[in-house]
């Protein structure tokens, strides 16, 4: 006799017993995450100043708008720059202190402990540490500067119109290297002593080790952490609301920042809403794009160390 | 061992920069301005405690900490409760839509925060939810859920069978099973869980800033931004104060729990 697919499932019991243990963690999901994403897409579909019900409805008239709206493209741009300049510095300097770690550094316990710092305190307080920092007359960095005899150096650093961006990332970079750091180091650890063995015996030298074997043995790490950088890049707003508003001029403006403006400040919803299902869309295209070229370039050589 | 020495001499300019900020911070909290605008790479003169208690009294620290403590305490709780609950669910019962679910959890862990914060809110005003508590801390239970059920089912499932098997054969009820037996075997993930949970909320600046229009409802983080802000009226000594009150607790922890943090951490990257 064929069993019904319920009574293959453990019956009605075993169901309900299931959907109950699940139920508080299905119920907050779905008001807190599904429910909101609905929202966010039919809010983009009007014209919505946050009073009131939902009544003007304008179909596609903010993505269009968003489409020609240069400052939406300055923030995109300024973005893609953030994370393209965090995630090749980041990870190349991340890479090479990994690699010393790896070789053997006195104290590197104690090493592992500091250099995760960064990553570890609010980004909110890491925001207010470097603002304090880059303050022009009582901050640090010009201070140092100024004792080190390189007044030329000083800089408005935060508010000067060529140094802005830059400053910015550059504590983005302070913040994400200990983590691409630790990950770097995880997978070397994880590589065959036999493998490293073998080449120094064969009479390589350490740096044909690295790029021979330690690097493409990384490689699938290091596409991890690109796509962790894609999804943490477009989430940093605290560090440039905190620091800079977006400013000077809409200059450190990145994505999350120019929808907290253009929603809680100016109060168009509906636009921020369509500006931000864009970002999503970029965000998940850029990820599929990197997992896809991923799987394409790994897929001959599948099996070759394991 | 010349080699040696000079990595390490590399690795400890790095360690420098990591480490230096932080203690210019503990450093400057301890000042009164005009040392600290005269000299920063000093030794305080003499410790000025006042400034902790200028930022704890004056600019409401006591109240901020209170509501994060509140707040990080029930979405942890909570939090935990229904992913472990869901986890088990999800592992050992094969239940209709299960699949879907767990499919819709992996997609979710990419959406970028900016996409919900706006409806979120709107739909705790529609509730009657802001600056209330209970407002706060639904969407954070909801924050730990999709990487929290996915992480607990993994570990359920990673139990072996003949484990649930047995206990039954002792006369052990599913629930006694369940909460005796197997889940004490998946403490280490609920220790990863904890401290991302922990880290998420203790540390999150965005939505107590959207969630609440009144100053009392504030998380300290919120709380020391606007000192930091309004640096001239109160000094710069409590800024330097308050950020201190906000990390040390999480500073502590990790150096405490320094495995299981750095672990919970890189389980959790995708997470935000």
């Amino acid at each position: 006799m064929r069993q019904s697919p319920l009574s293959r499932k453990g019956g009605w019991k075993r169901q309900a017993i299931a959907y109950c243990m699940a139920f508080p963690a299905l119920f907050f999901f779905v008001l807190y995450l599904i429910y909101p994403l609905i929202i966010a897409f039919r809010m983009s579909l009007y014209d919505y100043s946050g009073i009131g019900p939902l009544k003007d409805f304008v179909g596609w008239a903010n993505y269009k708008e968003a489409m020609r709206d240069s400052s939406f493209f300055d923030a995109l741009s300024n973005n893609f720059t953030l994370m393209g300049v965090e995630f090749a510095v980041s990870t190349l300097l991340a890479f090479i202190l990994a690699y010393m770690l790896f070789k053997g550094v006195f104290g590197w316990r104690a090493f592992n402990v500091i250099l995760f710092l960064p990553y570890i305190i609010p980004l909110s307080v890491s925001a207010v540490i470097w603002s304090l920092i880059y303050e022009p007359t009582i901050g640090l960095l010009n201070q140092l500067l100024g004792d080190l005899g390189l007044k030329g150096l000083q800089h408005t650093w935060l508010g000067g119109t060529s140094t802005a961006l830059g400053s910015v990332i550059a504590v983005w970079i302070w913040r994400t290297l200990p983590f691409n750091l630790i990950i770097l180091f995880g997978a070397m650890i994880k590589i065959p002593g036999e493998l490293l063995e073998a080449a120094r015996i064969d009479g390589a030298s350490g740096f044909r080790i690295v790029r021979h074997i330690i690097f493409p043995l990384t490689i699938p790490t290091i596409v991890l952490l690109a796509v962790i950088s894609i999804a943490n890049d477009f989430r940093a707003f605290d560090i440039v609301w905190i620091m800079t508003q977006g400013g000077p001029a809409g200059l450190t403006q990145i994505a999350s920042s120019f929808v907290y403006k253009v929603g809680f400040q100016e109060n168009h919803y509906g636009y921020a809403n369509a500006v931000a299902f864009l970002v999503f869309v970029v965000v998940t295209a850029f990820v599929a794009l990197i997992a896809l070229l991923q799987r394409r370039s790994f897929s001959g050589e599948k099996g070759g160390f394991r | 061992m010349i080699k040696r020495l000079s990595l390490t001499a590399f690795v400890f300019l790095f360690a420098v920069t990591s480490l230096y900020p932080l203690l210019w911070v503990v450093l400057q909290s301890l000042k009164r301005d005009a040392e600290f605008f005269a000299s920063q790479f000093s030794l305080p003169r003499e410790w000025v405690w006042r400034n902790y208690a200028d930022a704890w009294d004056k600019a409401n620290f006591a109240l901020y900490y209170k509501n994060t403590l509140i707040i990080t305490a029930s979405s942890l709780i909570f939090g935990l409760a229904v992913c472990i609950l869901a986890g088990y669910a999800f592992a050992k019962i094969d239940f209709v839509g299960r699949k879907t679910w767990q499919a819709m959890f992996v997609i979710v862990l990419f959406v970028p925060s900016p996409v919900l914060l706006m409806p979120v809110f709107f739909i705790n005003r529609d509730m009657g939810l802001i600056n209330t508590y209970i407002g706060m801390i639904g969407p954070y239970i909801c924050g730990a859920v999709p990487l929290g059920v996915l992480l607990m089912s993994a570990a359920f499932r990673s139990l072996p069978n003949e484990l649930s098997e047995s206990a039954r054969m002792d006369g052990c009820g599913e629930w006694r099973t369940f909460i005796r037996i197997l889940f004490p075997l998946t403490l280490p993930t609920v220790a990863t869980l904890c401290i991302l949970q922990f880290i998420s909320v203790w540390t999150d600046y965005m939505w107590p800033l959207i969630a609440n229009t009144d100053p009392k409802m504030y998380t300290i983080t919120v709380g020391m931004t606007q000192l930091a802000a309004k640096k001239f009226t109160f000094g710069y000594g409590p800024v330097f104060a308050g950020m201190v009150i906000t990390t040390f607790v999480v500073i502590l922890l990790y150096i405490v729990l320094q495995k299981y943090f750095v672990r919970a951490l890189t389980d959790g990257a995708v997470k935000g």
